[in-house]
């Protein structure tokens, strides 16, 4: 019962901060809001067994994505007087974009056959069997998820870098 | 038939000799006027390459039977029109004189037009008006001929006009060309008659015969219009003498070698399709035409009117011995003709020139009356122009004597002994005989030998000029085309025609004749004062024979503009009616197909514009719609 | 409704509003924001179907879903960043080379 209140409060939680990302023209508050979807998720990937996912979600994006873009408005944008204005055009046909393909997908879901195959809500201990997985079945993807974080650092690292300098 | 091309050598010289002249026009007339002395120099050049080809392929083809030549043009309904040459001796030698005449002329207008302005344009029509020439002397497609013959006309037409600042020389210009323009007509009523009886126009060709005989005496009547107006015979021959406002090279060109003598060749070339009728009345044009000419000329005080009066004498001769049946004659003649001619005008220009060069402008340099006494002066010209004048007085020892026997004696032969129409065509062969020494002498008289009314300090033209005239001179003398001075038979025989026996009673009658013409001359202008020549009145017939004409053409335009006013109410009620017709198509053409098409390109144009602003350059809308793809093609997928 | 098939239905209306983010907001940063969201809504559809069945796959997938996620973003606010310093704009709109110029 705590499990399902905790879950709907989760669920509202992530509705509304999204919502709140649509619809405020705030860049920071857009960034805070983010946070708190992304907070909510990772509680409900915590819920829905998924405790190593969980928790990756709140270090990696809690922790890391969100500073990042937090660093990078600060970057981008003056600070004095409107800067975190956010501008939106383009709401009639992306509303119509998206809301069709929203119905595409609950229209796939209602008549997809894997739902209701498992109610329950358990909780359990999953981290070591990702590390066996991680380690065995996985472990070329995971190698080379390792080596596209390398490259992906030193990429941006040296894009966002004023390069011009540095050769001069 | 039509016989296949057969490129051996005199085939590649003939369409050499052919287009020399037409590369000399097109150089004359792509230089430019920077660098226009170099003209003249340029197309003398390749007219004097051209006529020692003409030389070589005269010897070529008197060495070796007829050739002839046929490319096919174009197709009609399995008639073929085909560009063909036929190479025989007369053609070869025609070839020959116009190259070298033409030669000779463009030197002589190296020095006769050095001061004119548009010296380019001059010797590119020069050039022009050879290539045509030759062209039709080639040709024995009669299509290709009247093609040819067209192209001549309109160089002379060019020519003539060449002083466009003189409204008489505009005026004579279009004169000759209008006049033209209805022996053309015949001529191409004639080639239609012949075409559609016959579905050939080859000259050889056997069918042209096959035709009705009504028919086939209308085509020759009209062709021999064609004749009439080219060769200026009777009665359109008003041209000729108007034709003297050109340049005068251009008027020996005229009158030797190009213009006029294109009718006569035609009359030879296509004598076989004449029948007794269209002889008959060609012979009695001719002997109309030459009694006309010689007494125009006889009353005439500008020299080269006098010259161009003697010209329609002269091919009226040849026209009426053609008539006559005189081929040969005919023929030989204009071959003469076309060299004493030309160095006669040669003769004139240079006279003209030396006027001119004096800088006694308010003189008519070209009056009679007021020259004289220049024999003195000019003792060049004076000598080829007397050498020239003999031949056109047909005096022995010149070359005019030669053919002028000749036709002479043919004539009488023609004639027979029985009294017929035949007698007064032949007498008006012997009027001629006599009446040329007379006017021959008359202007050699006034011109180098009268007291002189004026001084003159004139001098001898350039070099340049006298030399063309002295090759003239040389070719007018007898010794040329016949060892024998008076005899022709045992000429060489370059043209290998079997030339009748000369009746020595006619020769000796000729001789006769000619010196009791010469005598008569003599006596009646040797005391004459120049004023007293004002005595003979310049109002001779032909001038009203000419305004009567004028006056029938102006009272037949006024007849037809009746009738065209009919014609013109009718067309105005029929050109209403199509106007209102017009007009309701407008309206619909406007309003319902272009409304339509109208619609259709705006529609193409909305549509356009509406994809064009998907491609707006932002990155967002793009993702947008091809989310807006992805999102079509899942549903597209799945249901 | 289940609650599972209640967290479908989020993860397809959290996908929809980060394609909508995506597309409607003119600040880069927001745009890379949605594509995050679009991500992590795909995370939320593994981990449910890996909750549904027996297995680690789907958790996997998510992760390395993360990681593809961290590597996109850093790499987008390095572009972002270098841009800005180019166009002194951070705003997609306003950088509009692939237009057809007038």
């Amino acid at each position: 019962m705590m499990q399902e209140v905790i879950l709907y409060l989760f669920i509202g939680f992530s509705i509304v901060s999204v919502l709140v990302i649509l619809l405020n023209r705030n860049v920071f508050y857009s960034a805070l809001a983010l946070l708190t979807c992304l907070i909510s998720l990772s509680g409900i990937f915590g819920l829905l067994q998924a405790e190593f996912l969980a928790v990756t979600q709140l270090l990696i994006y809690a922790g890391g994505v969100l500073v990042l873009m937090i660093f990078g408005i600060m970057l981008t944008n003056r600070i004095s007087g409107k800067s975190f204005e956010s501008k939106s055009d383009n709401w009639i046909p992306g509303i119509l974009v998206t809301g069709s393909l929203l119905a595409v997908l609950v229209i796939a879901f209602r008549n997809s056959p894997i739902t209701a195959t498992q109610n329950e809500l358990a909780t359990g201990n999953h981290t070591s069997k990702i590390g066996v997985e991680l380690m065995s079945t996985y472990a070329a993807p995971f190698e080379i998820s390792g080596l596209l974080l390398l490259v992906c650092l030193i990429g941006a690292a040296l894009t966002a870098s004023s390069f011009k300098k540095a050769k001069s | 038939m039509i016989a296949a091309p057969e490129y051996s050598f005199s085939f590649w010289l003939t369409l050499s000799v052919l287009v020399i002249p037409l590369v000399a026009s097109l150089s004359c007339f792509s230089i430019k006027q920077k660098i226009g002395w170099l003209a003249p120099l340029i197309s003398s050049v390749l007219l004097l390459i051209a006529s020692i080809l003409a030389i070589v392929l005269f010897f070529q083809v008197s060495n070796s039977a007829e050739v002839s030549y046929s490319w096919v043009w174009f197709t009609l309904n399995q008639k073929e029109i085909a560009f063909s040459i036929l190479l025989d001796s007369n053609t070869s030698i025609m070839i020959l004189i116009v190259t070298v005449i033409s030669f000779l002329v463009h030197l002589f207008s190296i020095g006769y037009m050095a001061e004119d302005q548009h010296q380019v344009r001059y010797f590119g029509m020069l050039g022009f008006f050879t290539f045509a020439m030759l062209g039709l002397v080639m040709s024995s497609n009669l299509l290709i001929t009247f093609i040819f013959w067209e192209l001549v006309g309109v160089s002379s037409y060019r020519l003539i006009a060449h002083y466009q600042e003189k409204e008489s020389a505009i005026k004579a210009a279009t004169k000759a060309f209008l006049l033209n323009k209805i022996g053309d007509l015949g001529f191409l009523i004639g080639l239609i008659i012949f075409w559609s009886w016959s579905g050939t126009l080859e000259i050889g060709d056997p069918n042209l015969l096959r035709i009705p005989a009504f028919w086939l005496t209308a085509a020759g009547v009209c062709i021999f219009i064609g004749v009439i107006g080219k060769s200026a015979q009777f009665p359109l021959f008003n041209w000729l003498p108007d034709a003297m406002e050109g340049p005068t090279p251009v008027s020996a060109l005229i009158h030797a070698a190009t213009m006029v003598a294109a009718g006569v060749f035609l009359l030879m070339r296509i004598s076989n399709l004449f029948t007794e009728d269209v002889f008959m009345l060609i012979a009695i044009t001719g002997s109309i035409t030459t009694v006309a000419g010689a007494i125009g000329a006889l009353f005439q005080f500008d020299i080269k009117k006098v010259l161009a009066y003697s010209t329609i004498s002269q091919l009226g001769l040849m026209v009426m011995a053609m008539g006559a049946g005189a081929m040969q004659g005919g023929y030989f003649h204009l071959l003469h003709h076309a060299f004493f001619k030309a160095g006669l005008f040669l003769g004139a220009g240079a006279i003209i020139h030396a006027m001119h060069q004096n800088h006694q402008s308010n003189l008519d340099a070209q009056d009679i009356r007021n020259l004289g006494g220049l024999r003195k002066k000019l003792p060049v010209t004076f000598i080829s122009f007397a050498i020239c004048a003999a031949a056109l007085a047909g005096i022995p020892f010149t070359s005019g004597f030669v053919s002028k026997e000749l036709i002479l004696t043919q004539m009488t032969t023609w004639a027979g002994n029985e009294i017929s129409w035949r007698w007064i065509v032949m007498s008006s062969a012997w009027v001629v005989t006599l009446l040329t020494p007379i006017y021959t002498f008359r202007l050699i008289w006034f011109i180098f030998f009268s007291k002189p009314q004026h001084q003159h300090n004139v001098e001898e033209a350039p070099v340049i000029m006298r030399i063309p005239m002295i090759v003239l001179a040389t070719g007018s003398l007898a010794i040329l085309s016949s060892l024998s001075p008076i005899h022709i038979s045992s000429a060489i025989n370059l043209l290998q025609h079997s030339y009748p026996e000369i009746n020595s009673k006619v020769s000796l009658a000729s001789i006769v004749i000619i010196g009791i013409a010469l005598a008569a001359a003599f006596y009646i202008f040797k005391n004459q004062e120049v004023k007293n020549q004002k005595l003979i009145t310049p109002h001779f017939y032909l001038d009203v024979v000419s305004n009567y004409f004028m006056v029938l053409t102006l009272k037949l335009s006024e007849a037809t503009k009746g009738g065209d006013k009919l014609i013109d109410s009718v067309i105005h009620g029929i050109s209403y009616l199509q106007i209102t017709f017009a007009h309701i198509t407008g309206w619909a053409d406007r309003y319902l197909v272009d409304g339509f098409v109208d619609g259709i390109a705006y529609s193409a144009k909305g549509v356009g514009a509406i994809t064009r602003s998907l491609a707006n350059g932002k990155i967002q809308s793009y993702l947008l719609w091809a989310m807006a793809g992805l999102v079509i093609f899942i549903v597209w997928i799945l249901y | 409704m289940s609650k599972t098939d209640l967290l479908f239905y989020l993860s397809a209306f959290l996908f929809c509003s980060g394609l909508l983010i995506a597309v409607t907001k003119k600040n880069a940063i927001v745009v890379l924001m949605g594509i995050e969201l679009m991500l992590n809504a795909a995370n939320l559809n593994l981990v449910l179907f890996n909750f549904q069945k027996k297995g680690m796959d789907g958790q996997l997938f998510a992760l390395f879903i993360i990681i593809v996620a961290v590597c996109e973003a850093a790499v987008g606010i390095a572009i972002i960043l270098k841009t800005y310093h180019y166009y002194h704009t951070s705003v997609p709109d306003q950088i509009s080379d692939l237009k057809e110029k007038n």
